[in-house]
């Protein structure tokens, strides 16, 4: 691009024009890059920066990867980021993640979560809860431990708990997208059981933006389009 | 009819009227007396109060802990330390070396899961946990959870601590110990035991004393329940009465049940200790079935005289009292004689005396007012509610006990603080909360709670003065606030400045009335700049200042006066912990809770009070604002953190409000937030700034609090960039510059230009360093370094 730029000048070569161009190319480039850009040092009353705020917040994770690999259900919607690469999912113990250079806290809190995982599958939402929450306590960065306790808060019937959590979850899991995409899911999900579509819908994009093959958003996208009568 | 006979018939007839009469008129009182036994013995018996606990302690694999440490939290929860393997329930066993420690585990009744009690073994290695096992099952075991540390009872007047459990649950051998030394035909007598009191009148007249009492099971559970101790015939003949009723209405097994929960077993403090399974607990810290022949033994033969008969207060007498009763239970073949022996010759292993002492008052009184909400005093203090806290009982003994030296050092200090009436004195509080769960660890409302109950950690609103600076200056760097925002390395004039506002000007002034002229954002924060404080208010505006300020959590009405910006609201140092909270957690709102779960007498879950989160604010920006608040102790008005001794990665804010009424310090590592404010009660001046009244006492609590966790620098979210900046550019440092340190910025403020200003180091004059004031001498403002291009 600065390449092009130089060469487009007409006339004489002027130094001091073509650093111009040079500069303002490279500045242009940064701002249109949205992740990283050189500033300006600030002065209050002096300079300001008009520039719109950062543009990835709250936003899903930029995917950094390769084109995905299309899943056969569904299709994700055109205003989401290119997909992961493919990859085996990571639906296995939460205990094989760890090995020797887990920190302690970490591999405690895998645990813990595990146990609550379980508890969830035995049908003790309550019990998960206390289990997760002190999982939570010892490492307060496991998006595992939040993820599960949204899915446990859902089943005890705190749809605004789960909520805050899968939130929470979502942050923590950025770039580990077959786990962001079932937080998205369970977001949408929750949405979805609380009327509000549109959110649903949007959930359901991001988590098949993230993972394709999630076959939750998938299901829960075509029943939204009502094309997925009784799949729920 | 002769004149005998005659009167021998009056005098029947009389009798009989006379009789008929009492009884007509006795009738009433007797129903009346009924009345009162059914309803007593039908309805609640006893009003419990309701136990409060602490948090559970959870041990785990890779944990920093050592032996010592966890011997200290098994001592609290009354382990025995034995020297042979761990055989019942409450034993504890130091391995050669404190290598490991072998515990067989309590049983405890969590409403979710109830704890059997197991032995487990703990290994420890390098001041960590190695493996833990449960020897019963020969497995290993990833998570340990102690059980809670009781805290307090909620009571009316009268503290008894009870435990009532029913009939089956009490061991027979102990049931028949008591039956052997206090009535011995109690299945065969009908409420009174005539046998019995003549033959406690025979001996008692031998003696010329009273050595043997009379009384039924029944008798005495009258007594107890209804009746006075007076020694008046008029007693004596209500009792009889009484226990003739409960045996008509009740079973004999009946009868013992509520005899065993009900008989007064000794005290502790203000507390009286009732029932045989309370009883167990306390002197043995054993379950009821854990207790050996010799334990039952005792525990009857204090029936007859708990505080006489203390192991406690004279264990020989104790000891002599325990073969008389198991020489009762010979005699009436409940043991044989060889168990008789075996249980004279075995020594009495007491539980260590349980210290009659509640380290957290303040607290106490914070989880009952918030429970007052959701239930009625007569529930709370009657009904045997059990609830489960958030405390840390080592991190609260800590916060007292920092907090009380320190203040008594303050006034060793400067005596002009010292010397006033207990109600007057120098006061303080202390908060501690677990970030991320919003968990109160620790609560200390004031110096010594004999004195004064008010809960100035919970209830003080007080100026924050500087401690809400981190807001003005989150508002700043958040460019979700407004169209600008600045960076750590902005720059900002330090010079007197005047706001008018309301056809008033208001001027803030720096401390001691110096001004450092153009100083970075960083160093305006790290030095607590009021005057460049107020500017960058002026400039983001008061709204946007309000705004985060909600954002955060701080509620209420705020005041729309520029001064707010350094702090002239009032907060309580919860309310200030729980704002700083949301910084520690990277934007995470958790609401400080004291409660967990509250369960009812049969341990049945009544309500649980779950964590709750809300992402409120930007992870990013609370990120760069945690990143200045550690240059705030590394190199600012809170660096006697580090001179004092504290090395972990912290982040904290001094605070002193404008007559030196108020000295506060704010700060938190990734795994407490702390909280402290010392002043008086009566807002008089103290004199002292923040960074001498309150930091000393919060890194003394955080040395000792954190001294065994490993420390753990906080970790910056996705989206936050650290580079390694030249401070007197705000630009990459390039090898030449004299001056570097890491500074943090959102991604897209990341700076990517190198320095220019030590291209040629020896033509540029070296910027000052960091960590000393920027010279007056620098240019006041500054060009941008793209407009220094042009």
């Amino acid at each position: 691009m600065v390449a092009a730029v130089v060469l487009s000048m007409r006339g004489p070569f002027r130094p001091r024009v073509a650093l111009h161009a040079v500069l303002a190319a490279a500045l242009l480039a940064s701002a249109c890059s949205a992740t990283r850009g050189a500033h300006p040092d600030r002065a209050v009353g002096t300079a300001r920066d008009d520039r719109a705020p950062e543009a990835g917040r709250g936003a899903p994770p930029t995917a950094k990867a390769e084109p995905p690999i299309e899943s056969a259900s569904a299709r994700p919607p055109e205003i989401h980021p290119p997909a992961p690469p493919a990859a085996l999912d990571d639906d296995g113990p939460l205990v094989a993640k760890i090995d020797r250079t887990t920190p302690p806290r970490r591999a405690a809190a895998l645990r813990l979560t595990e146990q609550g995982r379980a508890h969830l599958a035995a049908g003790e939402p309550a019990r998960a809860i206390e289990v997760l929450e002190r999982a939570v306590a010892i490492d307060a960065r496991s998006p595992y431990a939040y993820y599960f306790l949204a899915q446990a808060h859902a089943e005890a019937r705190h749809p605004a708990l789960a909520r805050s959590f899968v939130a929470r979850a979502e942050q923590l899991f950025a770039g580990n997208h077959y786990w962001l995409g079932r937080a998205h899911a369970l977001h949408g999900r929750l949405a979805e059981d609380g009327g509000r579509s549109d959110e649903a819908r949007r959930e359901y994009g991001h988590a098949l933006a993230a993972w394709p093959q999630n076959a939750d958003a998938a299901t829960g996208l075509a029943r939204l389009d009502g094309s997925g009568q009784g799949a729920r | 009819m002769s004149r005998r006979r005659a009167v021998v018939a009056i005098a029947i007839t009389v009798t009989v009227v006379a009789v008929a009469a009492g009884i007509v008129a006795a009738y009433p009182r007797y129903r009346a007396l009924e009345r009162t036994v059914v309803e007593t013995f039908s309805g609640r018996p006893w009003a419990v109060p309701a136990r409060v606990y602490a948090d559970s302690f959870v041990v785990y694999p890779g944990m920093r802990l050592t032996a010592p440490d966890l011997l200290a939290r098994l001592r609290r929860l009354g382990y025995r330390e034995v020297s042979a393997a761990v055989r019942v329930r409450g034993d504890v066993r130091r391995d050669v070396g404190d290598r490991a420690i072998e515990l067989f585990l309590r049983a405890f009744p969590y409403p979710l899961h109830p704890e059997a009690g197991r032995p487990i073994r703990i290994e420890i290695a390098d001041g960590a946990v190695a493996t833990m096992r449960d020897l019963a099952a020969d497995t290993e075991v990833f998570d340990l959870a102690l059980e809670p540390e009781p805290l307090a009872g909620l009571y009316d007047r009268v503290w008894q601590e009870r435990r009532v459990v029913p009939l089956d649950a009490i061991p027979p051998r102990l049931v028949a110990a008591v039956l052997a030394i206090e009535d011995a035909r109690f299945y065969e007598h009908g409420a009174i035991d005539w046998r019995g009191i003549g033959r406690a009148l025979v001996r008692n007249v031998g003696a010329g004393r009273v050595v043997e009492g009379g009384s039924t099971l029944t008798q005495q559970l009258m007594k107890n329940f209804f009746l006075s101790e007076e020694r008046t015939l008029r007693r004596k003949a209500v009792e009889l009465v009484m226990a003739v009723i409960a045996e008509r209405r009740y079973t004999k097994p009946q009868i013992l049940q509520l005899y065993l929960n009900e008989i007064y077993l000794g005290q502790s403090g203000a507390k009286g200790i009732f029932g045989v399974s309370e009883a167990a607990q306390f002197y043995f810290g054993k379950e009821l079935g854990d207790l050996t022949t010799a334990e039952m033994a005792l525990l009857a033969g204090m029936i007859r005289a708990p505080n006489g008969y203390s192991p406690y207060r004279n264990l020989d007498r104790a000891r002599a009292r325990r073969d008389l009763v198991l020489a009762a239970m010979l005699e009436h073949g409940a043991i044989d004689a060889a168990e008789a022996a075996a249980a004279r010759a075995e020594p009495v292993a007491l539980r260590p005396p349980a210290q009659d002492r509640n380290d957290a008052p303040y607290f106490v009184d914070f989880v009952r007012r918030e429970l007052q909400t959701s239930y009625a005093a007569d529930a709370l203090t009657g009904e045997g509610l059990r609830i489960f806290t958030t405390l840390d009982p080592m991190l609260q003994a800590i916060a007292a006990t920092t907090l009380r030296e320190g203040l008594a050092a303050l006034e060793r200090q400067y005596p002009q603080l010292a010397g006033r009436e207990p109600e007057q004195q120098l006061q303080g509080a202390l908060i501690a909360l677990h970030p991320a769960t919003g968990e109160i660890k620790a609560m200390v409302g004031g110096r010594d709670y004999a004195v004064s109950q008010f809960n100035r950690a919970s209830d003080a609103a007080r100026q924050p003065g500087s401690v809400f600076k981190p807001i003005v200056y989150f508002a700043a760097l958040d460019p979700a606030g407004g169209p600008s925002h600045l960076l750590p390395t902005s720059r900002v004039a330090d010079a007197p400045f005047s706001w008018s506002y309301d056809g008033q000007v208001w001027t803030p002034e720096n401390y001691e009335g110096r001004y450092l002229g153009d100083v970075t954002v960083r160093r305006a924060l790290e030095m607590s700049l009021n005057a460049a404080t107020a500017r960058i208010a002026f400039e983001i505006g008061l709204p946007r200042v309000r705004d985060t300020a909600e954002q955060l959590g701080i509620s209420g009405l705020l005041p729309t006066v520029p001064s707010m910006v350094l702090g002239s609201l009032e907060m309580t140092p919860l309310a200030v912990a729980e704002t700083y909270a949301v910084l520690a957690s990277q934007g995470q709102r958790t609401p400080a809770r004291a409660v967990k779960q509250v369960a009812d007498e049969h341990d049945q879950l009544l309500e649980g009070r779950p964590l709750a989160i809300a992402s409120v604010v930007s992870p990013q920006v609370s990120y760069l604002v945690t990143h200045l608040l550690e240059g705030v102790v590394e190199r600012g008005t809170g660096r006697g953190v580090r001179l004092a001794g504290f090395t972990a990665p912290a982040a904290g804010k001094t605070g002193t409000t404008n007559d030196y009424g108020d000295a506060w310090f704010a700060g938190y590592t990734p795994d407490v937030v702390a909280i402290v404010w010392v002043g008086f009660d009566r807002r008089e001046s103290l004199g002292l700034s923040g960074a001498r009244a309150a930091l000393p006492i919060w890194t003394e609590f955080m040395k000792r609090a954190t001294a065994n966790v490993p420390p753990r620098a906080f970790e910056e979210p996705d989206g936050v960039t650290l580079v390694e900046i030249d401070p007197a550019s705000g630009l990459r440092a390039t090898p030449q510059c004299p001056e570097r340190m890491i500074e943090a910025f959102l991604d897209a403020d990341a700076p990517t230009m190198d320095c220019p200003l030590h291209r040629h180091a020896p033509s540029v004059a070296p910027p000052p360093p960091a960590s000393s004031p920027p010279s007056t001498g620098e240019p006041q403002e500054r060009k941008p370094w793209w407009r220094r291009w042009f």
